[in-house]
């Protein structure tokens, strides 16, 4: 078959390319194995099956097996994996490929003209050294598909595309003449999206660059004909789709399974039984996976020429699981006697209430265990949404999905309906989860972490049950399943952070560019210009905990190591491979990411016990004044307890000093994991409850890992009164404003996420008058003021007046964070050179090193010559490490 | 027995552990073709803070690029840091020194002094560019250093390690008058920074004068650590060494002084060593030896103390030396020490002898900055074995040792050892008496590294009647003299007159000068060609002759050696041919059949060395006149060549 009449002619109308240029013939035979190698463009089309549905139906007879290998950010020879992964050519073995289609273009297309040749070059190469592989079924046929066009959605906050079009007109051309020169086949599909989005009323696109469902519906024919030319099935047939759905899943969790460090990596020699280990259970696994997908593959075929196939699939053919012993107990249980290990005979929650002890004048309640809701089985994050609702995320199948059960980990809302502190209704907003280790609220409904992916889940219909479900972020490791993406928070200007552990190597693409980490960090993405890149690039094993304080000081928690870190240092941008050195990993990848391996990056306080699952400050009049601003932790191993800090400023940053505990729990099976100030001022706790505690001190498959427990505590004062929840949910814009004068951080934060879903043309004027109202002379004016920078930061509007107001405040805490949101603003603030100068010489230090910090997201020896005029001040070790590595990231 | 006399010459360092040095002669500017690296904008009219961690910043390569000039006291800066940076080379040291003499308006002792007070000296890399420093100030003129005596006498006052000293041994090096020497040595301090002084002097007959004053410290001091510094000053001291040897005797018994004693005893020579004295100190260490718990005989100390019995051992009686053999060998091994020597590229001992079928402990103590093993043959297959060694190249060697051949012909080997470690090899002496080779099988090492362990059935009648080995490369060589420019540049050019050039190319070659350089097509190509040594030299012939025999005063910058560590771990070091994108090629040694090529992938550091990779002492084989001979050699292939 040949790229035939269709496309040709309308390429050649549109004059982009030459008629050389498709000269190789696309020929699919019997039985062929069609291999998709690529960026996000591929890989999700396992998501969105319409283009293999085409395929089947439109070839039953030859009955084609489709595998999926795209990830996001894969180029033609930069694809980071973790570890021991496995080279492309593996996994093509594997598959057996005869048929291999490359998606690349997109993320190499923002180098513009200065990346043409490498690309170029890049390609052919990689078509040549593809055709002279046999991956079991002879020399492959390679086809080069073009990246599609940039849709111009309309919204203020995204690009038109006019630039990102034109730079990916000149890839698809490189594409298609080194398709000609190497000899392989080339689907142009560049052309006729731009003419699909240009004639499209619906947006069919997530950002501009990314399709959403109905996109890649409208794609799936513009690819079948680019391939094969016109003729093609004019409808997806949903049964068929329905098949090939369920063959992706299954294909899905084997060769993006959420615990490949485990499985193949350095880990998977861990969990051992004596006999088993984590790889030789979990790779069984994979191939029982393999099995199935081929199944699958069965009845596709039948299905797509027209025959009816039984409602179940026969799986009894696959290969028997590996079941491990346990390695819990006996007399020399080395997690007994270290003490991380609970107790098997597990305690009802009354008993274990009564092995609380309680700082002073608190006490501590029950909110809801699995007793009475048995959907709460392995809690481990909470938030509370804008009406002030608990919502809690559970993973039942923790650490890992087995194959022929049902995945179903959970978000739940908790209703209290009498204002208790009880729950008295459990709802379940979405299952069907896997792992989700984290979520915030917002837009609407919920981001949820779902390795690879962060998911958009959304209830449109008010009955508190999402229906649409939307995988918002892509291209995130799956190394691990407990390092996954966790400790979501809205930063003060409208950011989502989230965090990352180590053994992870990700790419993630939006329609700025691709973004790479490798080894831990914390991601920032802002919701409205879909803005993503990493925040905080630093080796922590894994940081699941990041908590803003009042001025936007942000400080994260490490778990595995139990370190607390002051994050403005550790924010300046330095790019993959290169990471800030000193975190607890960074010794074993110095010698890749850079630094003296030996260094260490000072916690804010000495670590006492470890770990750190999760922080909180104390801002609450619930509590008593001398515990305003305390840092939280919870400890879920060394001490089960809520550990208690004080916090000082000191110098640029600030020093913490451990108080006693809020609480803790003689009950070992105590595992609090997350905890967060509620609306009406108290404090909650998320209470993991199992036995067990480690990922890698057991078996994937413990038969004793607990998938049933799981209670939420809640900590009041006996004396104080709590807080009278505000009103948020649907509230006037004014009313909302006002609450940004309220003294609880997570009030404000709360009333901050209402008003970031409001639409800007209503927020800006609203606020433009709030702020003109302030009165001067209260003493929080400087932070209000502050607050309306974040709300213009958060709706993607610069303010320069308020800006330089701000960078000019007497509060050096209100300049520190100006000069914060400066460093997002710098391509909008043209005069960000004089700015920056006067905050590298302002008198407090800690304005100063966010100066620097500032710095590192410029480039020049004019940069340099800014960052170096903090010289001229006294510097603190912050500060020194924050101009080295400036220093670093300008001479990168 | 052959006695070599130690001496230091404090050279040019690196930071870390070196594989190898590699030598250029080409009077060139530093020539960047080879890694391009971009000149760095340093703001020198900043204030002095930024400017230094500016300068700070910079490696050396890039600190060299950065613009100086004597006409603006802004680039001082930049001269202070290039004279005392670490690893930097003595020419550039000397460039900014006489710059910062001109920008300062000051004087070089002033000017070295500052730059020495600065260093660390508990840093080992930042004590060994002070030592460098004190070279360079002590091999000033006498009179700078009189005229500047009150810089020097303050600097004795300063509370540091290095200060002191350095600037007491430029005072002693400036003939001060008894008076003078009396107030030096008034104080504690003072006679601390005079002892230390001693052994900083670079010339052996320079340091004899002071010996009545050291001994008298030795003597009267209360202080452990006065008496400490006496002691080791003594050891540094030729004159008089049998005196020396009785006088340390006694000292030997105190705990507290018995290293230092122990190691100065060790650089008396055998034949200075009264056998009275020997037969205490024997008795002494013995009965020690017994005392000392097992855990503690693997110190250095001690080991120390054991080398130093078993030479003393060879000269008291024998009936006496068997009875103390058998107690020690009750309690421990028999243990050879064998250090490397700081870019000679040998061995400190050129034999020793072993009883047949006994158990041996072999100490190589790596004090070299590159790589060495040793690798014990069976008699007269040094050269084979070495060659073999070559051929398995540096991963495919015996039990993964690089350049160690499986071979019957080897019988023991140690791995590579870094610069400033120490490696231990256990093995029980051969059974068949002979002279059986050790050698250094690192490639072209050979040439000069090497010795012999004589295996003898009864070690006390061997040492009744000692006969000394055959040289095991056929070379009936042996010391002449540590050339030094100074000492021979007035005779140059009347020692060059009338020599001959097949001589001089026959000289060239015995002393392994060929095996790297190229001359007129024939030889090596690690080092630069040398048919134009001479032409590029405008006919210096100090010039040139400096390039013989003080590598690293100048170093091309085409033919420094880089040293590259993989990310899995392997240090690989050679000249650099080419680098891309993917990979390094590098020419690892001389004889290296192929270049090897290192992804860039697998490199986790490439660090440039400024050390010379040519050895020293080269030619310390060699008379006055077979070194003229060569120099002639040289002259009269170049080009246009001065007559």
């Amino acid at each position: 078959m040949k790229i035939t009449s269709f496309v040709v002619a309308f390429m050649f109308a549109t004059g982009l390319i030459s008629s050389a240029a498709n000269s190789a013939e696309i020929q699919l035979k019997k039985g062929d194995h069609i291999c998709l190698v690529g960026n996000a463009l591929c890989e999700r089309m396992q998501h969105h099956n319409y283009w293999e549905s085409v395929l089947q139906q439109r070839y039953p007879e030859l009955e084609l097996r489709v595998r999926n290998l795209g990830f996001p950010g894969d180029e033609p020879y930069e694809r980071i994996r973790s570890e021991n992964f496995g080279e492309p050519d593996k996994h093509l073995a594997h598959s057996q490929a005869s048929v291999v289609m490359y998606f690349f273009g997109f993320n190499e297309s923002f180098d513009g003209d200065k990346g043409l040749a490498k690309f170029t070059r890049d390609i052919k190469k990689l078509v040549e050294e593809t055709k002279a592989k046999d991956y079991g079924k002879g020399t492959p046929q390679v086809i080069l598909v073009s990246p599609i066009a940039f849709e111009n959605t309309g919204d203020r906050n995204l690009p038109d595309g006019t630039e990102h079009n034109a730079r990916l007109a000149k890839y698809t051309k490189a594409l298609a003449n080194a398709a000609e020169e190497a000899g392989a086949g080339f689907a142009d599909v560049f052309t006729p999206t731009k003419e699909l989005f240009r004639a499209s009323k619906k947006r069919l696109t997530l950002n501009g660059a990314h399709l959403n469902d109905e996109g890649y519906a409208a794609f799936a024919p513009i690819l079948d004909t680019a391939l094969f030319g016109k003729g093609g099935p004019t409808s997806v047939d949903p049964a068929v789709k329905a098949a090939v759905e369920d063959k992706s899943f299954h294909w899905w969790h084997r060769y993006r399974s959420v615990n490949g460090f485990s499985i193949y990596g350095s880990r998977g020699k861990a969990g051992s039984d004596g006999t088993y280990n984590n790889t030789d259970v979990m790779e069984r696994e994979r191939a029982i996976l393999d099995q199935m997908t081929a199944n699958r593959d069965a009845r596709i075929w039948s299905l797509a020429s027209g025959e009816t196939a039984p409602a179940t699939i026969d799986d009894s053919n696959t290969l028997p699981f590996i079941n491990p012993k346990t390695n819990v107990g006996g007399p020399d249980d080395p997690n007994a006697k270290r003490g991380k290990l609970g107790s098997l005979d597990y305690l009802t929650a009354e008993e274990q209430q009564k092995l609380f002890e309680l700082h002073d004048g608190f006490q501590i309640q029950l909110v809801a265990s699995e007793e009475q809701f048995p959907e709460l089985a392995n809690p481990v994050a909470l938030n509370f949404d804008n009406k002030g609702r608990l919502w809690v995320a559970t993973m039942a199948s923790y650490p890992h999905w087995k194959p022929k059960t049902k995945m179903d980990d959970k978000i739940l809302i908790f209703e209290d309906h009498d204002q208790d502190g009880d729950a008295d209704e459990c709802k379940v907003f979405a299952g069907g989860l896997h792992q989700p280790t984290g979520f915030e609220l917002g837009n609407g409904g919920a981001y949820i972490a779902e390795q690879p992916d962060i998911l958009f889940l959304k209830d449109t219909d008010g009955d508190d049950v999402a229906d649409v479900k939307v995988r918002k972020l892509f291209g995130f490791d799956t190394a691990d399943s407990h390092h996954g993406i966790s400790a979501f928070e809205w930063g003060p200007g409208g950011n989502l952070y989230f965090e990352e552990g180590t053994f992870k190597y990700s790419q993630v693409e939006s329609p700025y560019g691709l973004t790479r980490l490798s080894e831990a960090g914390i991601w920032r993405y802002h919701p409205k210009s879909e803005k993503f890149g990493v925040f905080v690039n630093f080796a922590f094993a894994n940081p699941w905990g990041h908590v803003f304080d009042r001025w936007g000081q942000n400080f994260i928690g490490d778990a595995s190591p139990g370190n607390s870190y002051w994050a403005a240092p550790l924010s300046g941008r330095i790019d993959h491979p290169l990471k800030h050195p000193g975190g607890s990993q960074h010794r074993r990848i110095a010698k890749v990411t850079g630094g003296d391996p030996n260094y260490k990056f000072p916690t804010f306080y000495p670590k006492r016990t470890r770990p750190l699952a999760g922080c909180a400050i104390v801002s609450s009049q619930h509590f008593p004044p001398e515990m305003q601003g305390n840092f939280l932790v919870t400890n879920c191993i060394g001490n089960r307890t809520i550990l208690n800090h004080e916090v000082r400023e000191d110098g640029s940053g600030f020093v913490g000093k451990e108080v006693a505990p809020i609480v803790s729990c003689k009950d070992g099976n105590f595992r609090p994991v997350d905890l967060q100030i509620a609306p009406d001022g108290s404090l909650y706790i998320v209470d993991w409850h199992n036995a067990l505690i480690g990922h890698l001190q057991h078996n994937l498959r413990e038969p004793n890992r607990d998938h049933s427990h799981g209670r939420i505590w809640r900590v009041t004062h006996k004396t104080r009164p709590l807080i009278a929840p505000a009103k948020i949910d649907g509230e006037p814009i004014a009313d909302l404003l006002e609450l940004l004068k309220v003294r609880e951080d997570r009030t404000r934060y709360r009333a901050k996420r209402e008003l970031a879903d409001r639409a800007t043309d209503e927020v800006l004027p609203a606020l433009t008058a709030w702020t003109a109202k302030l009165d001067a002379s209260d003493k929080n004016h400087e932070h209000q003021l502050l607050e309306s920078l974040w709300l213009h930061q958060t709706h993607n509007v610069v303010n320069r007046e308020l800006l330089e107001a701000l960078l000019a405040a007497k509060d050096h805490r209100a300049r520190a964070a100006a000069t914060r949101v400066l460093s997002f603003w710098l391509e909008d603030v043209p005069n960000h050179k004089q700015l920056l100068e006067k905050c590298i010489a302002d008198p407090h230090p800690r304005v100063r090193l966010e100066g620097v910090r500032a710095v590192s997201f410029l480039s020049g020896d004019e940069a340099i010559e800014l960052a170096l005029g903090v010289l001229e001040s006294d510097i603190d070790d912050y500060t020194q490490f924050t101009l080295d590595e400036t220093m670093r990231r300008l001479e990168q | 027995m052959r006695h070599i006399t130690a001496f230091f010459f404090f050279m040019t360092t690196l930071v870390g552990p070196v594989w190898s040095q590699q030598h250029g002669h080409e009077d060139h500017a530093v020539d960047s073709t080879v890694t391009k690296v971009e000149a760095p904008k340093v703001f020198l009219d900043k204030s002095p803070r930024i400017v230094a961690y500016q300068l700070k910043r910079l490696d050396n390569q890039r600190l060299l690029m950065v613009q100086r000039k004597t006409d603006d006291a802004k680039y001082i800066p930049v001269y202070d840091s290039i004279l005392s940076r670490i690893g930097m080379s003595p020419q550039f040291r000397q460039e900014a020194l006489k710059a910062l003499v001109t920008l300062q308006k000051s004087n070089p002792v002033t000017v070295l002094m500052n730059a020495i007070g600065k260093l660390d000296a508990e840093d080992r890399e930042e004590n060994r560019t002070a030592k460098q420093l004190a070279v360079m100030l002590l091999g000033l003129n006498q009179a700078p250093l009189k005229e500047h005596s009150n810089i020097l006498w303050e600097a004795i006052k300063v509370d540091d390690d290095l200060s002191p000293s350095i600037a007491a041994a430029a005072l002693l090096m400036s003939n001060q008058s008894e008076t003078d020497l009396g107030k030096l040595t008034g104080g504690q301090s003072g006679q601390l920074a005079f002892l230390k002084a001693i052994t900083l002097i670079p010339d052996a007959k320079q340091r004899s004068p002071f010996r009545q004053r050291v001994l008298g410290l030795l003597d009267r001091s209360g202080n452990q650590q006065i008496k400490n510094a006496a002691i080791t000053a003594i050891g540094s001291l030729t004159n008089n060494q049998a005196e020396s040897f009785v006088l340390l005797g006694p000292l030997i018994t105190d705990d507290s002084l018995r290293a230092s004693t122990v190691r100065s005893m060790l650089k008396i020579p055998i034949k200075e060593r009264d056998s009275e004295t020997s037969m205490q100190v024997t008795r002494f260490l013995v009965d020690l030896a017994e005392k000392t718990p097992a855990a503690e005989r693997t110190s250095p100390t001690f080991v120390d103390a054991m080398q130093l019995a078993d030479q003393l051992m060879a000269i008291i009686p024998s009936d006496q030396a068997r009875i103390f053999r058998q107690r020690l060998s009750a309690v421990t091994v028999r243990v050879v020490r064998i250090k490397t020597v700081e870019e000679e590229m040998r061995y400190d001992i050129p034999y020793f002898v072993v009883e047949a079928g006994k158990s041996v402990q072999i100490v190589l103590e790596n004090h070299d900055l590159m790589p060495h093993n040793l690798v014990i043959t069976v008699p007269e297959a040094l050269k084979e074995v070495a060659q073999l060694g070559l051929q398995v190249g540096p991963n495919n060697g015996w039990n993964g040792m690089p350049y160690v051949p499986e071979s019957d012909k080897v019988l023991h080997a140690t791995q590579m050892v870094p610069s400033d470690q120490q490696i231990t090899l256990t093995f029980d002496a051969p059974t068949e008496p002979g002279e059986y080779p050790y050698v250094c099988t690192f490639p072209q090492h050979w040439y000069r590294m090497y010795g012999v362990m004589v295996v003898v059935n009864d070690l006390d009648a061997w040492l009744k009647n000692p006969v000394e080995p055959a040289n095991p490369i056929g070379s009936n060589r042996s010391f002449v003299q540590a050339w030094k420019v100074d000492e021979l540049k007035d005779d140059l050019d009347s020692g060059m007159r009338d020599r001959s050039p097949e001589i001089g190319k026959r000289l060239f070659a015995e002393a392994s000068c060929a095996g790297c350089h190229k001359v007129q097509g024939e030889g090596g190509v690690i080092g630069p060609e040398l048919t134009d040594v001479f032409t590029r030299w405008k006919g210096d012939r100090v010039g040139v002759l400096r390039e013989v025999l003080d590598p690293s005063h100048k170093v091309d910058a085409k033919y420094v050696m880089q040293r590259i560590l993989t990310a899995d771990g392997r240090t690989v070091t050679g000249v650099l041919l080419a680098e891309d994108d993917d990979k390094v090629t590098l020419l690892s040694n001389p004889e290296a059949k192929e270049p090897t090529v290192i992804a860039q992938d697998d490199i986790e550091a490439m660090v440039p060395s400024s050390v010379s990779m040519m050895p020293k002492a080269l030619m310390d084989q060699y008379t006055k006149d077979e070194l003229f001979e060569v120099m002639a050699y040289l002259e009269s292939v170049a080009p246009a060549s001065k007559p």
